[in-house]
């Protein structure tokens, strides 16, 4: 039963996971989030820097968790993209410099492939095919899912904004801070979701394409010439309506016109209480097995590219060269590079 | 003692492996000059120079230098160490470069270079700073420059050597380790602050 270390740098967060067998042994995550918030978003060259001083202390704390040594360990997982390029370079340095000197095989794995394949910890193996739906800061994805340790293919995607960004770019302009995900969440509850129609871009549009960007300037449109104090949770509550009524209902269709009865959502979006409520409701409909990991699982983590090494190291997946890059735009097609 | 020494604060990726006892003498030595694949080539020419021995500790030029490539340097000594239980020693990078009675000058980008000056004894009297070639020139004065600042704003006689060597930076590390003086942090001599402002007010959308 292979040990497998996974480490994750492709933005803010430095993860270290450890898995055996599909058992998550360990999940340490040391975040830059709150040096980026009094710039509203992540700086590169900040989170870069983060990672560097995050790693071994990371490392150490995931062993340590795991009740294992670095000698344990059978392979060494890292998310080699997409992401930030300079972010990502840290994370492979380190992967690289550990299985070289403790002599193991190297998986450079794709993030998004990771979101998808993390799900495995909680929920066993995942029945495919499947639709994975992966909406975070950085992406918001439909993918078909033959095989996760072969290959990803991409179904639609954002035309613009990503799911996240939508979210952080709205709390912005409510003065809500950063990152807005959580606290627009939250202020939704106390709102009505049908007291604003804020649009669904492309939601007739015949791809699996969404768009958030018109969203993000109704509600600042909205937002500018509302007279009096601004209705916030009711603000909240129907942009969030709008961004999650878009989002599962491209997937739900493309569950149905794919012939295909599992969906998977990941990704930080996917920690979004409406979004989960929503789209259990409308999968319980239409007959479709949903499966969302807990948040700590959905927003980046260590575990995800150990979970994926793992499945690798099970296939019989060849590992990647030592000379393996850092690719900010790594397709999704590509599961190890 | 064996020293696997690694520098990325230049367009040279060089890992060495060094041997520091009576006198200084390089195992092994790759170097290969592409500023954009340090992530890329470093760890290949650390697996080739660990074919000629078992390293006692890790050296790293810290340096300064363009922060992404110094990163991927930094990271993999401190990973390497991390992995093998050895003690990882960072150093100035152009520690790497001096000479007696020198200036070393790298090229900072920007229109800028990093500089340093040393006395006599190859010891650093002045630096690491990070200014416009001219600022460095004013300091310098008519000291003999090496390093490949000096060579790409024209104000050096000599520019050779142009890179750290592996072998000046083992020397310099274990000699001061052995003299009990506590080695550089692993963290890259940054010299800047990140570029990142602070947004102002939203935008307005409507009219
Ligand atoms: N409860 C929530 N509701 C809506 N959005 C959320 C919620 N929690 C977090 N988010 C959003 O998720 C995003 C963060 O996602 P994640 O942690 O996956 O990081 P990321 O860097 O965006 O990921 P990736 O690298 O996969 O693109 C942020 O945009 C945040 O606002």
């Amino acid at each position: 039963m292979p040990l497998v270390l996974g480490i994750e740098t492709s933005c803010d967060e430095t993860g270290v996971g450890i898995v055996r067998d599909r058992v998550l042994l360990a999940d340490a995550v040391a975040s830059s989030v709150d040096e980026h918030a009094r710039f509203g978003g992540v700086v590169p060259e900040v989170a870069s820097r983060a990672h560097l001083e995050a790693m071994i202390p990371t490392v150490q704390r995931a062993l340590q968790t795991a009740g294992v040594t670095l000698n344990d360990l059978d392979a060494i997982a890292v998310t080699s993209g997409p992401g930030l390029a300079g972010a990502l370079l840290v994370g492979v340095a380190a992967a690289k410099a550990y299985a070289l000197a403790l002599d193991l095989p190297l998986y450079g794995v794709n993030h998004l492939a990771a979101h998808v394949a993390v799900d495995v910890l909680e929920h066993g193996p995942l029945p495919e095919p499947a639709i994975a739906m992966l909406v975070s800061g950085g992406h918001s994805s439909l993918l078909l899912v033959e095989d996760v340790t072969k290959t990803l293919l991409p179904l639609g995607q954002t035309v613009d904004d990503a799911a996240g960004e939508a979210f952080d770019k709205v709390a912005r302009l409510l003065g809500l801070g950063f990152p807005g995900g959580p606290v627009v969440d939250r202020r939704a509850r106390d709102g009505d979701p049908r007291a604003i129609p804020f649009p669904r871009g492309m939601l007739t549009d015949p791809s699996y394409d969404v768009s958030f960007s018109g969203l993000k300037t109704a509600v600042a449109r909205w937002v500018e010439k509302h007279a009096g104090p601004i209705p916030v949770a009711d603000v909240c509550a129907s942009f969030q309506e709008a961004v999650v009524d878009l989002l599962t209902a491209k997937a739900i269709r493309a569950c149905r016109d794919q012939g295909v009865d599992h969906l998977l959502i990941g990704g930080g979006v996917a920690a979004n209480s409406r979004l989960r409520a929503l789209a259990e409701e409308r999968c319980a409909k239409a007959g479709i097995v949903l499966r969302v990991p807990r948040p700590g699982l959905c927003t980046d983590n260590g575990a995800m590219v150990a979970a994926l090494g793992d499945r690798l190291v099970d296939a019989g997946v060849a590992p990647s060269p030592l000379d393996l890059p850092a690719d900010s735009a790594m397709p999704v097609e590509l599961v190890v590079a | 003692m064996l020293a696997l020494v690694v520098d990325t604060s230049t367009p040279a990726v060089s890992a060495g492996l060094v041997r520091v006892g009576a006198d200084v003498q390089v195992v092994a030595e790759t170097v290969v000059v592409d500023g954009r694949r340090h992530g890329e080539l470093l760890a290949l020419g650390v697996r080739e120079v660990l074919k000629a021995g078992t390293p006692d500790l890790v050296v790293v030029g810290v340096g300064p230098g363009p922060f992404t490539g110094l990163r991927v340097g930094i990271m993999t000594a401190a990973a390497f160490g991390d992995a093998r239980d050895l003690p990882v020693l960072g150093v100035c990078s152009l520690d790497g470069l001096a000479e007696p009675d020198s200036a070393v000058v790298t090229d900072a980008r920007r229109k800028e270079v990093y500089w340093a000056i040393y006395d006599a004894e190859g010891q650093r009297v002045a630096g690491p700073h990070v200014t416009t070639p001219d600022g460095a020139q004013a300091a310098i004065g008519d000291r003999r420059v090496v390093g490949d600042g000096a060579l790409l704003y024209g104000f050096a006689t000599e520019q050779e050597p142009r890179y750290p060597s592996v072998r000046r930076l083992a020397e310099v590390a274990v000699r001061r380790h052995l003299a009990g003086e506590a080695a550089l942090p692993l963290t890259p001599l940054y010299l800047r602050r990140p570029d990142a402002t602070e947004p102002g007010a939203a935008k307005k959308v409507t009219a």
